[in-house]
């Protein structure tokens, strides 16, 4: 069991109304929305719907929201050596 | 000194150029390509299942891909006012997000 | 008048007299490290070419298909304040479900390692030279974001960094790039947190003057005022440095041969 995994890219303003119906259906509403949907002829026909208007891929399994976005989130790049209070209680056991 | 051009002679000008740049050109290659590479996913997908959907094989026996086109096709289009019969692609109405891949044979 | 060729053979011959380890010998240009691929968290998405439908495979759409398997989560715990939760518990594939689910390498807690780091024989026997030419400077990276900092800089980030005090000690460890005034060594695309030590003191807070919009309707005499005062986080950096070789191989460093794609360190030419 595989999933489509289909990002909207490009907006449908201004296309035909079945183009604007489409996308309403496989639940993508704003575009860099990602939605997930079961690999079958119908989700495959509504993607052709709109294949000027998505990006495609084939993945395992539904990925969350969460799981989406941490895809995205960068490193923070430092952490915490020592805090002040450590350091304080370090000194005054000297 | 007054120099007549058309801009200062009427009021409101709109001029589309009648080519593309040669960067809407490449873009114009890279949207078919994308295009293409959704196809391509959409139907190994299925192909994968077992399943197959009239649209995807209807897209592959009826539309060229990007490699497949001529360029007269990909930057241009039949238009039955023009002298040579061909208008540049630019002046379809959302050119950007449409497949207009083919044109009448002949022309 | 100086011309440019005048002002580089002075450049040299400052550069000569610096006491720097630099052999008379000419430096080869790059030095190969073999470190950054285990740094990267490699993602295990696999993209199999699968067969399409048509036969005539076109060159342009190389993505035929992705099989992009979804990674596969390690199993972490929810933010909790003990830092010492090893990031790969075995046979625990947590998937993430709310904001409140950031997996441990996502937060700023210190790092566990599995493996000694690697480094080559080539950036082993280059590294006294950037190691011996102080001042250092470093390319961090917060939150992607590239910091140039030396040793004594006062830093004031564009945000006010969460739960720190003024007077806490932090250290940065992601770092595109590590330098001296002649020599730079290059992370792909980072360099092993492990090869130096970049210590901040957070000194306190800042703000910025209140900021007052004043936001108006059409055909209202109403005035809209919009407060804004931002506050954000200075500190300043304790020490830049790189470690020596001996301390590197004290610490339990291997070293192996030299590799393509690893962080090399540059001579200013």
């Amino acid at each position: 069991m595989s999933f489509f995994r289909i990002t909207l890219l490009r907006s449908a303003i201004g296309l035909p109304r079945r183009s604007t119906d489409v996308l309403k259906a496989l639940g993508l509403k704003k575009r860099m929305g990602t939605v997930f949907h079961a690999v079958s002829p119908s989700v495959a026909g509504q993607i052709m719907k709109v294949k000027e208007l998505v990006s495609v891929e084939e993945v395992d399994r539904r990925l969350t929201k969460q799981e989406v976005h941490l895809e995205r989130k960068p490193d923070p790049g430092y952490y915490l050596e020592k805090s002040c209070v450590a350091e304080r209680t370090e000194l005054r056991g000297q | 000194m007054f120099k007549p051009t058309s801009a200062l002679f009427g009021g409101l000008l709109w001029k589309t150029p009648w080519r593309l740049s040669s960067m809407q050109k490449a873009r114009q290659r890279k949207r078919l390509r994308a295009v293409d590479r959704v196809v391509d996913t959409v139907s190994a997908a299925l192909q994968r299942n077992g399943q197959t959907s009239k649209a995807v094989q209807r897209w592959y026996a009826e539309m060229p891909r990007e490699e497949e086109m001529l360029p007269k096709d990909k930057y241009t289009i039949f238009d039955k006012k023009e002298k040579t019969y061909r208008k540049g692609i630019h002046k379809l109405p959302k050119w950007t997000r449409l497949s207009q891949r083919v044109n009448p044979p002949g022309f | 008048m100086f011309s440019r060729s005048a002002l580089r053979s002075l450049a040299q011959d400052l550069r000569l007299t610096t006491p720097s380890a630099i052999p008379s010998a000419p430096l080869p240009q790059r030095v190969f490290l073999h470190q950054a691929a285990s740094l990267r968290n490699a993602q295990p998405q696999s993209s199999t070419q699968s067969s399409s439908l048509n036969p005539d495979t076109p060159l342009s759409a190389t993505p035929q298909a992705q099989d992009t398997q979804p990674e596969i989560q390690q199993g972490f715990k929810a933010p909790s304040g003990n830092p010492t939760t090893t990031p790969n518990t075995p046979a625990d594939t947590f998937i993430p479900q709310t904001r409140n689910h950031i997996p441990i390498e996502k937060q700023p807690v210190p790092p566990t390692f599995d493996s000694p780091l690697k480094v080559t024989q080539s950036l082993m026997s280059r590294l006294p030279h950037l190691v011996g030419q102080t001042p250092h400077y470093i390319v961090a990276e917060l939150h992607a974001r590239p910091y140039l900092l030396t040793e004594g800089d006062h830093l004031r980030l564009p945000f006010l960094m969460p739960k720190v005090k003024p007077g806490d000690v932090l250290r940065f460890n992601r770092a595109t790039a590590l330098g001296s005034r002649d020599f730079t060594l290059k992370g792909t695309p980072h360099v092993d947190e492990r090869l130096f030590e970049c210590r901040v003191r957070v000194t306190g807070v800042e703000s910025e003057p209140l900021r007052i919009k004043e936001k108006t309707k059409r055909r209202q005499r109403h005035v809209k005022k919009a407060l804004s005062k931002h506050r954000y986080t200075v500190m300043r950096v304790m020490d830049v440095k790189v470690k020596t070789p001996d301390e590197l191989l004290q610490e339990g460093t291997q070293v192996v041969e030299d590799a393509e794609d690893s962080p090399e360190i540059e001579t200013r030419a």
